[in-house]
């Protein structure tokens, strides 16, 4: 019973070969149940995870609007339309995000309940074309690109499940219609159609690293459209154009075509015309800059040599002829003073074609002009070139150039006689760059400094004299010229412009100013020319950006003023010389 | 082989133990994530409006809106050449008005170390500016009006 009752008691121990056995089967059932049960806990906890923890945080996606996208800020800014800003860093161009509405017509649920509502919110759709979208086969169909929050709102409140929204980027101009010619535009999905945004289109939607920075300064922009705009409407001109030009770079401050347009929807077609520097034109008197100036660096005259321009100059069949022809032989001053055609068409034959010709080649008057947007016209240059083509030149007839092309011309005469490059891209490296050795001089220094005495001749003295500012030494040239109607020049439709440069005495500044078919008024004793049309203008732009861009005053008497040594070959009032040659 | 030996017991503790620090982790992870997500999406929000504050910046300050807003609201003029003063000299000297100050003033005298030369002309260039003379009390003595005012009530 003991030994019963102890066996009981005591568990079974088989001892030899079978015990091992035995072992290894219990180990293998405990092994195989922890593998499950830990199998189970798994379970357990991924079911815990999945529907109370996940399912938590999938909810609070929901509610933040689904997207849980790892964004990158950097990548992101990449997919953004770059920005354009001026010289100073005002933004004339940049993207702004707006939801665009579309609509999936499979899962529309009341076509026309939707298309009813929609027409209320944008009373600009109609209700056919809307009906027509939801109830299409189509999976997708844009609605309106570009919603405001509010309306974005109402439609969120229609509650219609099929209409969606997608988050889109809209070019937006701050400046308005300010300088829409040389910025341009681009279409609703953001690709550049003309002006920078074209021609930096790869720029602007590739890998840009930094807002593209014009030469613009939206300041000066403002003045010269303010004032071209002013001189268009005071002598009721069709249009016109405008620029303001730094001449020692060729960096273009201020550049205006007119009539102007709304960069945002670019409708009116004759407005998209950049007059500037796709229309070309015969700039008449202005001209008279490169003729004097290739006269005084090619022939070794002096200012005294007198021009007969008593009779009208007839050269073949053609015949030149002064508006106010003098009573007196007229000296170089004179002619250029006084803007006489016989007299410049004089110094021209006298430079001869082939120096002339390869001096307005030089000048790059006769090749597309180079600049930064695509908007170039080509110059129409007489073909075959004859004497007669050199004489009319001279004074700005029977050749056509972009108006920039020619203020580019003299501003690299005026310069000093340095060919300038025009630009429109401010590069900090260029301007940190002293003069370039690739340098290309037109004109000895000596010659752009006496053309820089005519110039100044003429607003002290001549044409120009409306556009004098007091203290800051205005020099400039008057142009008007006739327009071409049917193969026949017509005087009553003109082409008046002026070309301004300040300070005379080293010149920074090239102001133009020019208005398209002007008609006099009672204030300009009829008169529509430039120096009555263009000249008040460019006067009134140097007045108010000269202060701004901080050109300092001097008050010169008449005597020291840079255009006084030329004085004595100017005749008096009977029509003698001082000095006779 | 015993169940529940001390060694069994331990590693299966520490496996469970493992798992949850596992499992934490990656909640934590996932919560980490998330947030970097919400802040991700908040400064991109942020950089979008700022984006959006920028351009009406620009567009509120175009030159023809701040233009008619002068002329409205402060009768300014655009600037002549001829009120551009360019010599130095030519600045007018502010009007200095002094009102008569109700206090004493008191200001503090150079001492003088000896007397060098350099101390004296030092002393004439901080008076030179000064153009208008400020007006100059009668000195008050504290002790001797206190002293007088002590007398009077003496007699009294």
């Amino acid at each position: 019973m003991s030994d019963l009752m102890r066996y009981g008691k005591k568990k079974l121990r088989i001892e030899g070969s079978r015990r091992s056995a035995l072992d290894m089967a219990r180990g293998r059932l405990v092994l195989i149940s922890a593998i499950f049960s830990l199998a189970y806990i798994l379970i357990a906890a991924r079911v815990v995870d999945l529907s109370l923890i996940q399912g938590q945080l999938a909810n609070y996606h929901v509610a933040r609007g689904g997207q849980s996208v790892p964004f990158n800020l950097a990548d992101e800014e990449k997919l953004r339309r770059g920005d354009i800003v001026d010289r100073n860093g005002v933004l004339l161009a940049t993207s702004l995000e707006t939801e665009s509405l579309f609509a999936d017509p499979k899962i529309i649920i009341d076509p026309a309940g939707a298309a009813e509502a929609l027409v209320k919110i944008f009373p600009d759709l109609t209700y056919g074309d809307l009906l027509r979208k939801l109830q299409g086969n189509g999976r997708f169909t844009w609605i309106k690109r570009n919603l405001t929050p509010t309306e974005q709102s109402l439609i969120l409140a229609l509650g219609e499940p099929g209409l969606s929204f997608k988050t889109e980027y809209k070019r937006i101009y701050p400046q308005g219609d300010m300088a829409p010619h040389i910025v341009g535009f681009t279409n609703v999905d953001g690709k550049g159609l003309a002006g920078v945004e074209r021609s930096f289109d790869d720029y602007l939607s590739g890998d840009h690293v930094k807002p593209l920075q014009l030469t613009i300064d939206t300041r000066i922009q403002h003045i010269l459209l303010e004032n071209l705009t002013e001189a268009i409407a005071l002598f009721d001109g069709i249009g016109g154009a405008g620029v303001v030009m730094d001449v020692r770079n060729g960096e273009i401050l201020a550049a205006a075509s007119a009539p102007i347009f709304d960069p945002h929807s670019p409708k009116n077609k004759d407005a998209l015309f950049n007059h500037l520097t796709l229309g070309v034109y015969e700039m008449g008197s202005t001209f008279k800059i490169f003729s004097t100036a290739a006269l005084l660096e090619y022939e070794n005259i002096s200012m005294g040599h007198e021009f007969n321009t008593l009779e009208p100059l007839k050269r073949g069949r053609f015949r030149i002829s002064d508006y106010h022809p003098e009573k007196h032989k007229l000296t170089t001053p004179e002619v250029f003073m006084l803007s006489s055609n016989i007299g410049s068409a004089l110094m021209g034959e006298m430079v001869g074609t082939e120096r002339m010709k390869s001096f307005y080649a030089d000048l790059g008057l006769l090749s597309p002009l180079e600049l930064e947007i695509g908007e170039i016209g080509k110059p129409l240059v007489p073909s075959p070139w004859r004497d007669i083509s050199t004489l009319t030149a001279s004074y700005g007839h029977g050749i056509a150039v972009a108006p920039l092309q020619m203020v580019t011309a003299a501003s690299s005469i005026i310069n000093g006689g340095i060919l300038l490059k025009p630009t429109v891209i401010l590069d900090e490296n260029a301007a940190n760059k002293s003069q370039d050795s690739t340098e290309l001089r037109i004109v000895s220094p000596q010659t752009a400094h006496r053309m820089r005495q005519l110039l100044r001749l003429v607003v002290t003295d001549g044409t120009g004299k409306n556009a004098d500012v007091e203290g800051y030494r205005v020099g400039g040239k008057t142009g008007t010229s006739e327009k071409i109607v049917n193969g026949k020049y017509v005087s009553s439709k003109r082409l008046s412009s002026f070309v301004g440069f300040f300070p005379m005495d080293a010149p920074r500044y090239a102001v133009f100013v020019m208005v398209d078919e002007p008609k006099g008024t009672k204030k300009s004793f009829g008169y529509a020319t430039g120096g009555w049309v263009a000249a008040p203008a460019v006067g009134n732009i140097i007045g108010a950006m000269a202060p701004l861009l901080g050109v300092q005053p001097t008050h010169v008497p008449k005597e020291e003023d840079l255009a006084a040594p030329l004085r004595r070959y100017i005749a008096d009032k009977e029509g003698k010389h001082l000095v006779s040659y | 082989m015993k169940l529940f030996k001390v060694s069994v017991l331990l590693s299966i503790a520490a496996a469970v133990f493992a798992g949850a620090l596992l499992f934490m982790t990656s909640q934590k992870v996932q919560q980490q994530e998330d947030r970097l997500a919400a802040l991700r999406n908040a400064s991109r929000q942020e950089v979008a409006h700022i984006r959006v504050l920028r351009a009406e910046w620009d567009y509120l300050n175009r030159p023809d809106r701040l233009e008619k807003l002068v002329s409205d609201h402060m009768g300014m003029d655009v600037v002549e050449s001829g009120a551009v003063i360019t010599d130095v000299n030519h600045v007018p000297e502010p009007l200095m008005i002094a009102p008569p100050s109700r206090k004493p003033q008191f200001f503090a005298q150079p001492v003088s170390m000896g007397g060098s030369s350099d101390e004296d002309e030092q002393e004439q260039n901080i008076d030179a500016p000064t153009t208008t003379p400020l007006p100059v009390r009668e000195e008050q003595n504290f002790n001797k009006l206190l002293g007088k005012l002590k007398k009077g009530g003496a007699d009294e």
